[in-house]
């Protein structure tokens, strides 16, 4: 029994210890499994995490690659990536393709020598510097296209290393339309250098035909029909006539010459000038197609009829064979002008376009047009000053004028001025035809001998009694002892020392009712216009002839206010 | 039998639907449909996309399916945007008919229940496929969703329906913020309904579980307080701290659902090798509001079960959907059976982008069914419902796979 009993405690106590070592082992391998476990899952977490991360990542590269292919894509300046070593467009945006007239598949992938870009050689020469001399900020160049365009780029280049691999970063900047521009404002800025000439050619030469027109008037009066020089002078005075006309399209260049500006109908005016010339030209057909409610225009109509004129003369020449002249008007804004070379004045303007089915302008000749004496006629058809005329009252009346030709398709010329909001007036009458004779003492002021001496002549033989001035001073001096006697004075307005103006406002300041003719072959249209406005009476154009002036004489002395003293 | 599957991405729904089905009927060469199956993403709007497809396969054809996260065919797969697809079906004799049962909110037992009713089954009955609205309450920014329970759905079939008949099937969500679901029922869209197919005669069901769990530790705990879906206490102790311990910080207690633990529930030999199709797995959509425990996908766990934690692991489920979509055909080929179509319900939890996985588990699906030329029509589900050990239970994290066949020479797929 005993022993059975030692037997079965020596089982349990070993059984015992057994069970125990098992409950160890469980706990042990439950615990290696926990850890595992957990192991196991924080390994799975940071996977997963970095996994997002990841991902994250990615997105944000997609969207930034999204970002600058966008800013790529659309740049206004071409841009292109090229392996340097190869010399191979690895990316070419879609302006550059434009510009350069290739397709995106025709350059990727091809060498800049066999790219058709010509003068790709260039473009590599160019290349091969920045890596001598760094990068390019801003280099002149010009490139050859294959359908022989040349374009005039502004190159920068950066040479960027991503790893062994070497790539150039290329924008060009299209410089070729800001250079016609540029071209176009220096071709207005060298008319305006040849107009301020032209003028000054022009008074010295009015001076000269308007002491020869006096001259000549006065042997006419003196000597009468029956004398056999009669007709000699008559016909040098029709010369001096024409003299004047030539000086008048020159000074009109010199755009010193619109003075009697009125607010017109300028469809009315167009309508006009087109009939009479059509009357004369019937192998041209003249299509109007006027704006119904055209703004009005603030213009001196002689000379915008000699625009007109002009332009329809052209047109003509240029279509031997007859054929469609088109008159538009309509309203526009300064952005109608948006992409010339001139920088309009903002506000609303009055566009006419003259446009013929005619031969067009060679592009070689197109910047010179507007110069004066620059014809293509043969000679005897075209003195060259049409165009020249046309530019200077353009300018003179704050307008603008832009042509676009095509050889082979014709021309259309278009003028842009100024919309008024005043209402158009009638039409002045025509001036008087008769030398009109009166009574009245009339102070002249000149500073040119000649032409003093003459107009002094040619006053007196209408009657009046005349006081003479040789200069501002001089004549005021004269004013403040004879005022009272003075019943008109006529001033010419370019004179050395105190000048027409200040002349004026002194006498002005003596007696305020001062009745004063103003008058010059050439002075700055604005000042006329001021000081008509600020009192003085009327203008008159050098040189004049008797008709004229006695006209404007009678009109100012008999003028409603009355006698001035 | 011809069946065509056909997808679109758009936001234009009428433009979609019309799209898709057109494509379908293409790819399928149907020119008499008698049956659509579609689903498109919850953002879509679905009247005009289930007047889309009514435009091209005429107005009387029944609709059935509905919102989806996401949608799978041969060789579509998205989840971004506005993906939809569908499958348009011609059978030469009548082998499925549809019932609705509405008003699943109130009571899904009753409505499980009055859907077999409907059904009236039959003897030549094969298969039930089901598909209902798994959002109760839509999510808020205040509050997590409220959802329809599967577990009590099966609970009301199960009264009425011979256990042989298998019921495969989906909990429907719309979009990842548990937005409202609208649902395809015949010729009209709805709400809170059960929508059952009845699958008869000559058609045989294959279906297979994609797993993606494995135990963590084989460690048994057991729920000592819970309340519905909610568990509160493991062992005796506080869950929350558990999982604190597990993972070592805190940072889970920001996941909704958490993204790699869940709790498990071994069917198999409680010591034996871990099987995955032993295990029942429930998702844990995340920390009670104020910290007292977690809630779980379903409410079907009870007070004193023995739970295991179980891992989610990316490489784990892309095994599991690869090894179980080539089984499934391979039975398919050995029963001498012809496949004709494949619907693969697959856990939206299972993406690419919400697990972090590197690939797609679904494109392994996606190219088995390819390999075997079966037309593949798929969605991203909230509940995969299949059969699994002895019963059809609703599964959490799962891919389910099922393939339609015929007798070999016994309809064409066209
Ligand atoms: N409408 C036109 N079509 C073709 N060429 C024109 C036209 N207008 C002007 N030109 C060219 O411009 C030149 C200068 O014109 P212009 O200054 O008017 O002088 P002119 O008419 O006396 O030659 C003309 O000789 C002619 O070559």
């Amino acid at each position: 029994m005993a022993t059975l009993d030692e037997d079965l405690r020596e089982e349990v106590v070993s059984l015992r210890a057994l069970v125990a070592e098992a409950q160890q082992k469980a706990a042990y391998y439950q615990k290696i499994a926990e850890e595992t476990g957990r192991k196991r899952l924080r390994e799975i977490d940071q996977l997963t995490a970095l996994i997002k991360r990841h991902r994250e990542t990615e997105r944000a590269l997609r969207e930034s690659e999204l970002k600058f292919r966008n800013l790529f894509d659309f740049s206004p300046h071409a841009v292109a990536v090229v392996d340097f070593q190869r010399g191979e467009f690895l990316e070419v945006n879609d302006t550059f393709c434009r510009l350069t007239r290739c397709s995106r598949g025709e350059l990727l992938g091809a060498t800049l020598e066999k790219s058709p870009l010509c003068s790709a050689g260039e473009l590599k020469a160019f290349m091969l510097q920045v890596k001598g001399q760094g990068p390019a900020d801003g280099v002149k160049m010009n490139m050859r296209l294959k359908d022989g365009c040349v374009l005039h780029l502004l190159v920068f280049s950066r040479l960027v290393h991503l790893g062994e691999r070497a790539w150039v970063v290329l924008t060009l900047v299209d410089l070729t339309r800001q250079q016609q521009l540029e071209s176009k404002l220096m071709d207005i800025q060298r008319m305006e250098a040849l107009g301020t000439l032209a003028g000054g050619i022009a008074h010295d030469f009015n001076n000269l035909l308007m002491a020869i027109q006096g001259n000549v008037t006065l042997a006419l009066l003196g000597i009468g029909p029956s004398s056999p020089h009669f007709k000699t002078l008559q016909r040098v005075d029709n010369l001096v006539k024409s003299g004047a006309k030539l000086t008048g399209r020159l000074l009109g260049f010199a755009r010193k010459g619109s003075y009697e500006v009125k607010a017109l109908d300028l469809n009315q005016l167009i309508g006009n000038t087109a009939d009479a010339f059509g009357g004369a030209r019937k192998d041209i057909r003249i299509r109007k197609e006027f704006s119904g409610d055209l703004a009005s225009v603030e213009l001196d109509k002689g000379q915008m009829e000699q625009v007109l004129l002009n332009l329809y003369i052209n047109a003509a020449d240029a279509m031997p064979e007859g054929g469609d002249l088109f008159l538009r008007t309509s309203n526009v804004t300064h952005e109608a002008m948006q992409g010339s070379a001139f920088d309009p004045k903002p506000g609303d303007y009055v566009m006419i376009e003259v446009t013929d089915g005619g031969t067009g302008i060679d592009p070689a000749i197109q910047p010179r047009i507007f110069e004066p004496f620059f014809t293509t006629k043969e000679n005897g058809r075209g003195t060259g000053l049409g165009l020249a005329s046309v530019f200077g009252i353009v300018k003179a009346h704050g307008g603008y004028i832009d042509f676009e030709s095509e050889v082979g398709r014709g021309t259309t010329f278009r003028i842009f001025l100024p919309a008024s909001r005043k209402d158009c007036g009638k039409a002045k009458s025509r001036r008087k035809e008769t030398i009109r004779r009166g009574r009245g003492t009339i102070l002249m002021v000149d500073d040119e001998e000649r032409v003093l001496s003459v107009s002094v002549d040619l006053v007196k033989s209408l009657g009046y009694r005349v006081l003479q001035a040789r200069g501002g001073r001089e004549a005021l001096e004269l004013y403040k002892e004879s005022r009272n006697e003075v019943d008109l004075v006529i001033m010419d307005m370019v004179m050395p020392g105190m000048n027409g103006r200040q002349t004026c406002e002194n006498m002005k300041q003596i007696n305020p009712r001062q009745k004063i003719l103003l008058c010059s072959g050439y002075t700055p249209d604005s000042m006329v216009k001021e000081m008509l406005e600020n009192g003085c009476d009327g203008f008159i154009q050098k040189p004049y002839d008797l008709v004229e002036l006695s006209g404007k004489i009678e009109e100012i002395l008999k003028a409603a206010d009355g006698p001035s003293r | 039998m011809l069946v065509g599957i056909g997808c679109s991405n758009t936001e234009d729904a009428f433009l979609s639907g019309r799209r898709a089905a057109g494509q379908a009927m293409e790819r399928g060469a149907v020119s008499n449909a008698h049956c659509v199956l579609a689903f498109c993403h919850g953002q879509l709007n679905h009247e005009e996309f289930l007047h889309g497809i009514h435009s091209l396969v005429g107005n009387g054809v029944p609709v059935l399916g509905g919102s989806a996260i996401g949608v799978i065919t041969n060789h579509f797969l998205s989840y971004e945007g506005h993906p939809a697809a569908v499958a348009v079906f011609q059978w030469e004799f009548s082998c499925c008919r549809f019932e609705v049962s509405e008003g699943l909110h109130l009571d899904e037992r009753r409505a499980g229940s009055q859907l077999v009713r409907c059904l009236e089954p039959q003897s030549t009955d094969r298969l039930m496929l089901i598909f209902y609205d798994s959002i109760r309450i839509p999510g808020t920014l205040s509050g997590p969703p409220s959802l329809n329970a599967s577990s009590l759905v099966l609970q009301g079939i199960e009264q009425l329906l011979d256990p042989r008949i298998p019921v495969v099937g989906a909990g429907l969500v719309g979009d990842y913020g548990f937005g409202p679901v609208r649902q395809f029922c015949g010729s009209r869209v709805s709400s809170q309904a059960l929508v059952g197919m009845m699958f008869s005669g000559e058609i045989i069901p294959y279906c297979r579980v994609m797993h993606g769990c494995t135990p963590l530790d084989g460690r048994y705990h057991v729920i000592t307080a819970m309340e519905g879906s909610s568990v509160f206490e493991l062992d005796g102790r506080p869950v929350v701290e558990r999982i604190d311990e597990i993972y070592g910080n805190r940072q889970w207690r920001l996941q909704h659902p958490v993204n790699l633990l869940a709790l498990g529930v071994n069917h198999g030999e409680k010591w034996g090798p871990a099987r995955e199709f032993d295990y029942v797995s429930r998702l844990i959509t995340g920390i009670l509001p104020d910290g007292s425990g977690i809630s779980l996908f379903e409410p079907d766990l009870l007070l004193g079960a023995e739970v295991q934690f179980m891992i989610r692991d990316n490489a784990t489920m892309i095994e599991s959907a690869r090894k179980n979509s080539q089984e499934l055909m391979e039975a398919v080929r050995r029963d001498g059976k012809r496949p004709l179509f494949a619907l693969y319900i697959d856990c939206a939890g299972r993406t690419a982008a919400c697990c972090n996985a590197p690939a797609e588990e679904a494109r392994e699906v996606q190219e088995c069914l390819n390999r075997y030329g079966v037309p593949l029509l798929g969605f991203y589900s909230g509940v995969e419902i299949a059969p699994l050990l002895r019963r059809s239970r609703g599964l959490d994290w799962t891919g389910v796979l099922l393939v339609l066949a015929g007798d070999e020479g016994n309809g064409n797929t066209g």
